[in-house]
């Protein structure tokens, strides 16, 4: 453990000090400020900013931890040559550059609330916004880090994150429309719950909905949710699930980079 | 010291190491030769556990190369010394000091290598050379038996090439094994005893330089290889 808290503290200096973190962080604060002041009604701001963080959170994560993987081979290779563990060497680095990328979510949207304190009406939907936004930085940095470790080249591994981004955000949702119109006579309302808990999007999308409690705005999968579970049992579930949507790549990265040629 | 037992190693279906077996005695500067893709990067890669043979043995002063405990004896510098581009020479001399678990002066090392005006400054900012000469601090910092290099004076200036040999001589006359890789071959005749000269991933010739230009009849190393290259090509 004491190894891996040197690598992380390492990995994450380097991160923080990086233009890049700061960039995104100023992106979001410029963005969650702008949409607060111009959209005029709160909770369609906050909509349209969870529209943001559920998109961009992802797509930045997997890049920044691909990119941090593939361009830091001689790094890895030095830290690997020392008498370390392999999954202390990843374990360190994925929370170093995972944890960088949160807080960059997080000072970015306390940034532009605190610029628009005045219109803020509630605060949980903001903090569920911001838990969310953490949740996604490191599920799809343990995404893009297992895809990278497995793939035998940057080319691949980057494509392939790309897709895995691209697959949960816009891909997914659309094989479910078509699963639901294929199989609209039958009783699926339970296969919507399962389906939803298998995309990290969708998830947090549902658990900001449930805590914004606009039904009109939940979508079917979300409504189900809200019925079978009601708010409360809806939100623990889904958070269950983001917990354990970090684990499994988690671990299963760890598995493959123990075996693999570097 | 360092043994290899009937290595072979291949990346589908091709073949890298080919039965290789080695033995480096303690107190040895040895350096590895070959053309590009005759399999010294893989070598090198097993000698560190960063690559896994397909089968055969490596041990590292009798413990197996899998073992944490191997590579605490080892020290290594590689060849292109692109690390953190954010934090300074003197923090990532602390950090491989964690995580070693032990935490020897670099002062001596920073002075011989020039670095002192530039081991506070972000590593990004360095150029090519003196990111070089910092790996070459790392690689002499700890008191190991073992140092691994490669192709380290690639990228130093004259004067830094020069303070490097002293080094490699300094530590040869403590006992230590050096083991390394370079294309460079008036540095590989300055300094190894031993060379080790690597053809589509099997050894073709393990001994002392002089025997090698004895036996090819040539008068330098670099004769001597394009000697025993046109002699396999044949």
């Amino acid at each position: 453990m004491r190894l891996t808290w040197h690598i992380f503290k390492f990995v994450f200096l380097d991160n923080l000090r990086s233009i890049w973190s700061l960039i995104y962080a100023l992106f979001l604060a410029l963005s969650t400020y702008a949409l607060i002041y111009f959209t005029g009604s709160f909770t369609r701001a906050i909509v349209s900013i969870m529209n943001i963080i559920i998109l961009v959170a992802p797509l930045v994560s997997s890049m920044m931890m691909s990119m941090y993987y593939f361009n830091k081979t001689d790094f890895l290779h030095l830290m690997l040559a020392q008498p370390v563990r392999r999954s202390q060497v990843f374990l360190g680095m994925y929370l170093g550059v995972s944890i960088t990328l949160t807080l960059s979510v997080l000072v970015g949207l306390l940034l532009g609330l605190l610029f628009s304190l005045q219109q803020i009406d509630a605060i949980l939907p903001l903090i569920t916004l911001m838990v969310c936004g953490g949740f996604l930085s490191m599920i799809f940095s343990a995404l893009a880090l297992l895809v990278s470790v497995a793939s035998k080249d940057k080319l691949r591994g980057i494509g392939l994150t790309l897709f895995v981004w691209l697959f949960m955000a816009v891909i997914y949702d659309g094989l479910i429309l078509i699963y639901f119109i294929v199989f609209s006579e039958y009783p699926i309302e339970q296969h919507a719950i399962v389906l939803s808990l298998l995309n990290p999007i969708d998830l947090s999308r549902i658990f900001i909905m449930l805590q914004l409690d606009i039904s009109a705005l939940l979508g079917y999968s979300g409504a189900v949710f809200q019925k079978f579970f009601g708010a409360g049992q809806g939100m623990l579930i889904s958070a269950v699930s983001l917990v354990l949507w970090v684990l499994f790549p988690l671990l299963i990265m760890l598995r493959v980079a123990r075996k693999r040629d570097l | 010291m360092i043994t290899l037992r009937a290595v072979h190693k291949h990346f589908g279906r091709t073949q890298v190491l080919n039965g290789i077996d080695l033995e480096i005695g303690q107190g040895k500067v040895v350096s590895m030769l070959g053309p590009n893709g005759s399999g010294k990067s893989t070598l090198m890669k097993c000698l560190l556990d960063l690559v896994h043979p397909s089968s055969g043995e490596i041990s590292i002063g009798g413990l197996p190369a899998n073992n944490v405990e191997a590579r605490k004896q080892i020290s290594y510098m590689p060849q292109v010394a692109r690390f953190a581009e954010n934090i300074s020479a003197l923090r990532l001399f602390d950090f491989i000091s964690d995580l070693r678990g032990e935490h020897p002066d670099p002062s001596w090392l920073i002075q011989h290598f020039a670095l002192t005006e530039h081991v506070r400054k972000p590593l990004g900012d360095l150029s090519g050379g003196t990111r070089q000469k910092v790996s070459a601090v790392l690689a002499f910092l700890f008191d190991t038996p073992i140092i691994v290099l490669d192709e380290p004076t690639v990228g130093l200036d004259p004067v830094s090439r020069l303070k490097f040999k002293d080094l490699i001589m300094e530590k040869k006359a403590a006992g230590k094994t050096i083991f390394f890789t370079s294309h460079i071959m008036s540095d590989v005749e300055e300094v190894a005893e031993e060379l080790i000269f690597l053809l589509e991933g099997r050894v073709v010739y393990q001994g002392a330089p002089a025997t090698l230009l004895h036996q090819t009849g040539q008068e330098n190393l670099e004769h001597a290889i394009a000697h025993i290259l046109k002699q396999e090509e044949a």
